[in-house]
Order: C-alpha cells, then structure tokens, then sequence
C-alpha cells in the first residue's frame, strides 16, 4: 500500500522514452521570450519586472566579483520556480523531485563557490574553517566540524528540495486519496477533509516558491563567503 | 523511493543542465529595461499640490 503513493515519484517512460525530458523540455514554453519591440504585453513586463527586482535584491550583499553569477542564478530561479509550481497541478509530474536534478544542481554550484575561493582568496576561504573568537582548547573540533558542515552542504541543498516537494506531493494525494474513500460513507468529514486539502494546497504554492527562493539564496550565501 | 533508482540519474543530470544552459538563459537575457540605473539625488522634488475641482 505504502508503496503505491511513492509510485508518483518514479520517473516516467512512454514506449521506452523517458518522459521527464517532456517535463523539463516543455514548461519553457509558458515563458514567452521578450522580443525587441519597445512596448511588450502585460505577461513579458511582469517576468521582466521580477526578475530584475529580484536578482537586483539577491546581489545586494555580495561583492561586484560575484555579480557575474546574475544571468546563472536568476536562470535558476526561474527554472525552480516554474518546474516546482507547474507541479502542483493534477497529473503534472514535478521534476524537482528526484533526488537526480537537485543533487546534480546543487553539486556542481556549490563545487564552483568553493573552488572559486580556493583559487582567488584561499587563505580567505580556508579561514571559514575556524570562526573568530573561539576558545584554543576546541580548535581541532571546531575545524573538523565546519569541514563537515562544509561538505554536507551540497547535500543539504538537494535533499532539502527533494525532501520538501516529495513530502508536499505525498500528503496532497494522501489526503485527496482520503477524501475520495470517505465521501460515500462519511460525507461531512470528507468535506471537513476537503478544507484541509485546500488549505495544504495553499501550503504547498507557498512551499514551492519558498524552496526554490532557498536554493538559490543559500547558493548566494555559499557564493558570498568566496568571491 | 523511487528517486533512489540511479538507473535514469545521469540522463536526468546531463538533460537539466542542457536545458538550463541552452534554453533558460536567452530568456531571461532578452529581458531589457529602459533605464539606467542613477544615484539617489540629493534633494526629492517638492510637488506642489493643485486644487482641480473633480466634478
């Protein structure tokens, strides 16, 4: 039984294509390119004003060096976004997921904050393994654990997105699952149920935007310590 | 869980980050905006109010 609702999850395949290249390939489509007309629609002003207000108040801490990773991040939360919020509608697989995408995004990002601090500022970026003002007696520890910490993160970044988008799919369909078995036999808590879906529905918009604002705002953080 | 398969992992790694470099990118570049950004001036404009009747 348990293992039925994880079937959702597993990546699907259509005579032996898989179909999480249509899920990744196709959301693109419902965010129309600007084209170089002086005045766009309504649709094309707002994505443009949220991405230059958003990107504009992500870069504010960091240093000018960092502000090349602008296109790369604000790319990146346009793709998190998009993919995590198509996928709370019914039948739409959500690709953010599996564990595969995240990781193999967070990974690689997080490699290039780290390695562009060990080539640019290496004394910079190794003195992160000893904070200031600690006590002489737990320097060892403390380096060994922010090593640790340092390693876990990419780690953290992925399961982190997996983790959340994989609960909040599980517990709509367990919920919605539910609703359908009550109805013929105990309609008023099945509508009592129903109230509770909408409001875990409400939740989950709001949890697909906030992971994916996560993402990118601990990549920033990751990218501020080192550049 | 079926995420944990690590059957389909590399095709799904090597397809997002085809997307997200080819597709993504022009997108949201093509976006331009018509000013450029200024320092705050010194002084904010007084506007002086005006006493249109609204009929």
């Amino acid at each position: 039984m348990t293992l039925s609702l994880f079937d959702q999850f597993s990546s699907p395949s259509f005579l032996g294509i898989p179909m999480i290249l249509m899920a990744l390939a196709l959301p693109w489509l419902l965010i129309p390119t600007p084209t170089s007309r002086w005045l766009s629609n309504r649709v094309v002003s707002l994505q443009g004003w949220f991405i230059a207000r958003f990107t504009n108040q992500l870069f504010l801490p960091l240093n000018v060096g960092g502000h090349k990773w602008a296109p790369l991040l604000a790319s990146l939360m346009m793709f998190l976004l998009t993919l995590n919020m198509l996928g709370l509608m019914p039948y739409i697989f959500t690709p953010t997921t599996q564990l595969s995408l995240n990781l193999g995004l967070a990974v690689p990002l997080w490699l290039a904050t780290v390695l562009i601090g060990m080539r640019n500022q290496p004394t910079h970026a190794l003195g992160h393994f000893l904070p200031e003002g600690t006590p002489t007696t737990l320097i060892p520890i403390l380096i060994i654990i922010e090593t640790i910490s340092l390693f876990i993160r990419p780690l953290a970044l992925g399961v982190r997105l997996t983790a959340n988008l994989t609960a909040g799919h599980l517990l709509i369909h367990l919920i919605s699952s539910a609703v359908f078995v009550l109805m013929p036999m105990m309609p008023a808590v099945a509508i009592l149920t129903a109230v509770l879906l909408l409001l875990l529905t409400m939740l989950e918009v709001a949890v697909a935007m906030i992971q994916a604002y996560v993402f990118i705002l601990l990549l920033s953080l990751y990218l501020q310590e080192n550049v | 869980m079926p995420q944990l398969n690590p059957a389909p992992w590399f095709m799904i790694f090597m397809f997002t980050w085809a997307i997200f470099l080819t597709i993504l990118p022009p997108k949201v570049m093509a976006h331009t905006f018509p000013n450029e950004p200024s320092p705050q001036g010194m002084t904010t404009p007084k506007t002086a109010p005006w006493n249109w009747p609204w009929h």
